[in-house]
């Protein structure tokens, strides 16, 4: 099941999005040249990228690490600390609707003397997102995620070791973020997910990340 | 929009509801993967253990009780010990897999090990004599007995938290006795914590049986310093001879506590020192040595047993079983009003039969302080 919808979403990463997301840096260029504009003046005023409010917005990409905090009332602080990347595209589908892919890894150690626990967390997630505020310089988001996690787990005793089973689950949940412009297309981008899988009963996961966006 | 958005959480839900199907309850018996010992070199493997006597895996609860926590640091004088009430439910994540439940984080193994554990004890004990080694028929309400998972217990004597410990606390309010089982956060062992030792927490529950079939009667009875401390020292004794019988390992502490001086299998004695702590201190604490050497002198009787049975296994189940018949008989072990070693080796003698020629040798020669019998 999971196979399918991975190789579906690499096609979409490789594919490099939708074509007319692509679109307005060549229709630039067309213009330019027939017009017979000169070239892009030498001077270059402006230092951060104002966040346009019309026109399409290009397709971005980009990273963030954090922390993914899965609920679990017998771990220390009751929660279990995955930290983690994602790697995401962000797709605009129109200037107040986005939608976020992504793929990720998190891992988690637990284990007191000779005994180790390791989680290793594969997910594969789409949020859909609306942009309720637009600043020249950021835009706040929020939506909702789904995201599919695959986890392989091993257990350790000296030298004795076994792998566990994989397991898959789903989760849903809310999401707010928000991106704040940085010069040459980068942009700082923050996001908060809270999700919940009924894996081992109903189960909380928080996720809070930090990374860069290009576009 | 808004609209989009509940439409969307409300799919993905369903999805989610798809996938938490393999999440059930399970009753016993069901096979668990736990951390179990191939040998007595501290070797391991993870392999699956029937557990027998669990109502509910998700609760955590069975016949012998419920594995709880709290956050609370707990006393001897908490009220959360005297009234049983406001312990916390464990957090169990796990997986079914080809028949086997699969602990799916730390703590879910370690609470599913230490109730395996105990119960090893408790399915070895009634194994072993089915009339007098069944806890449950002892205890009024062997299920209410709590197991507290990383115990947060300030102790009363060095005023700090017990840590790298496991303990089994029998405690009195209003004129009945509460059970608890503490397991303690690990702090400096590097080796296997003593949650996932199955023999410590084996040694803790043959406290639990003790108490219940002849030290609480009897530590009532026999008060004078002697007698108290020579019984405390025969419960740690005891406790280390059983927990070996279930796996045949007398190293099984040192898999832990490698420097600790109770491999079953050194022979000791009682010191000159030891027996005058035994006979006069009032504030004992070292009843673990005194055990050690109890434990050692079961272990060579068990061996010399096993050598005419020709089965090691066989001699020590021998010997196990005729200290079983000991406690329960133990009030007929005091010698002159009191409760000695010498007279408890005395007494052990008579329930081992044929085998008591070759038990009183080894107690004559291992008594040391306290001579012959």
């Amino acid at each position: 099941m999971v196979r399918p919808i991975l190789f579906l979403f690499l096609a979409f990463v490789f594919a490099g999005g939708p074509a007319e997301a692509r679109e307005p840096k060549r229709a630039v260029k067309r213009v330019a040249y027939k017009t017979g504009a000169p070239e892009l003046l030498p001077e270059r005023p402006v230092k951060v990228r104002r966040l346009s409010s019309s026109g399409p917005i290009p397709l971005g990409y980009g990273f963030d690490v954090g922390i993914l905090d899965q609920a679990n009332g017998t771990s220390a602080l009751g929660m279990r600390l995955f930290p983690g990347a994602r790697f995401f595209l962000d797709w605009s589908l129109s200037q107040r609707w986005s939608i976020k892919p992504s793929i990720g890894y998190f891992i988690n150690w637990e284990g007191e003397g000779n005994v180790s626990f390791v989680s290793h967390l594969f997910e594969l997630g789409v949020t859909a997102r609306y942009v309720p505020i637009v600043t020249p310089t950021s835009r706040w988001l929020a939506g909702a995620t789904v995201k599919g996690d695959m986890t392989l787990s091993a257990l350790g005793a000296g030298s004795a070791g076994v792998g566990n089973p994989v397991t898959f689950q789903a989760r849903v949940g809310p999401s707010i973020g928000g991106s704040w412009a940085l010069e040459d297309g980068k942009s700082i981008v923050a996001d908060f997910d809270l999700t919940f899988s009924m894996l081992n009963g109903v189960r909380a996961y928080g996720a809070l990340t930090f990374g860069l966006l290009f576009r | 929009m808004w609209k989009r958005v509940s439409t969307l959480i409300a799919f993905s839900v369903v999805v989610s509801m798809f996938s938490g199907c393999a999440y059930q309850d399970v009753a016993s018996p069901f096979s668990v993967n736990i951390i179990q010992k191939t040998g007595s070199n501290c070797q391991y493997a993870i392999a699956p253990y029937q557990v027998q006597t669990l109502q509910s895996l998700r609760e955590m609860r069975g016949s012998l009780g419920q594995v709880v926590q709290t956050g609370e640091l707990l006393s001897s004088d908490s009220p959360i010990l005297a009234s049983g009430e406001g312990f916390k439910g464990v957090d169990m994540q796990y997986v079914q897999s080809g028949g086997t439940i699969v602990p799916l984080t730390y703590g879910s193994l370690f609470i599913v090990s230490v109730y395996a554990a105990l119960e090893k004890m408790h399915l070895f004990l009634k194994d072993l004599d089915p009339s007098y080694g069944d806890v449950t028929r002892l205890v009024v309400h062997p299920e209410d007995t709590r197991i507290l998972y990383r115990a947060r217990y300030l102790s009363s004597t060095t005023n700090s938290e017990y840590v790298d410990n496991a303990s089994y606390l029998p405690y009195k309010v209003s004129g009945m006795i509460r059970n608890y089982f503490f397991t303690y956060p690990t702090s400096q062992i590097h080796d296997l914590p003593l949650g996932l030792n199955v023999e410590v927490l084996g040694h803790e529950f043959v406290h639990y049986y003790s108490q219940w079939r002849y030290l609480g009667t009897a530590k009532r009875t026999y008060t004078d310093d002697e007698s108290y401390n020579t019984m405390s020292s025969l419960d740690e004794g005891m406790a280390d001879y059983f927990a070996f019988n279930t796996t045949a390992d007398p190293k099984f502490l040192l898999c832990s506590l490698p420097n600790a001086n109770r491999d079953l299998s050194v022979p000791k004695q009682f010191t000159t020192t030891l027996k005058t702590r035994i006979q006069s201190d009032s504030d004992f604490s070292s009843m673990h040595s005194g055990g050690a050497v109890w434990a050692s002198m079961q272990y060579q009787i068990g061996e010399a047993i096993g050598k005419s049975l020709r089965s090691s296994a066989a001699g020590h189940k021998t010997n196990a079983r005729a200290l079983m018949q000991m406690m329960v008989g133990f009030s007929n072990c005091a010698s002159g009003g009191k409760m000695t070693f010498p007279s408890i080796a005395r007494c052990h003698l008579n329930y081992l039969g044929t085998y008591s020629s070759q038990a009183r040798s080894i107690y004559n020669a291992m008594l040391g302080a306290y001579g012959g019998i």
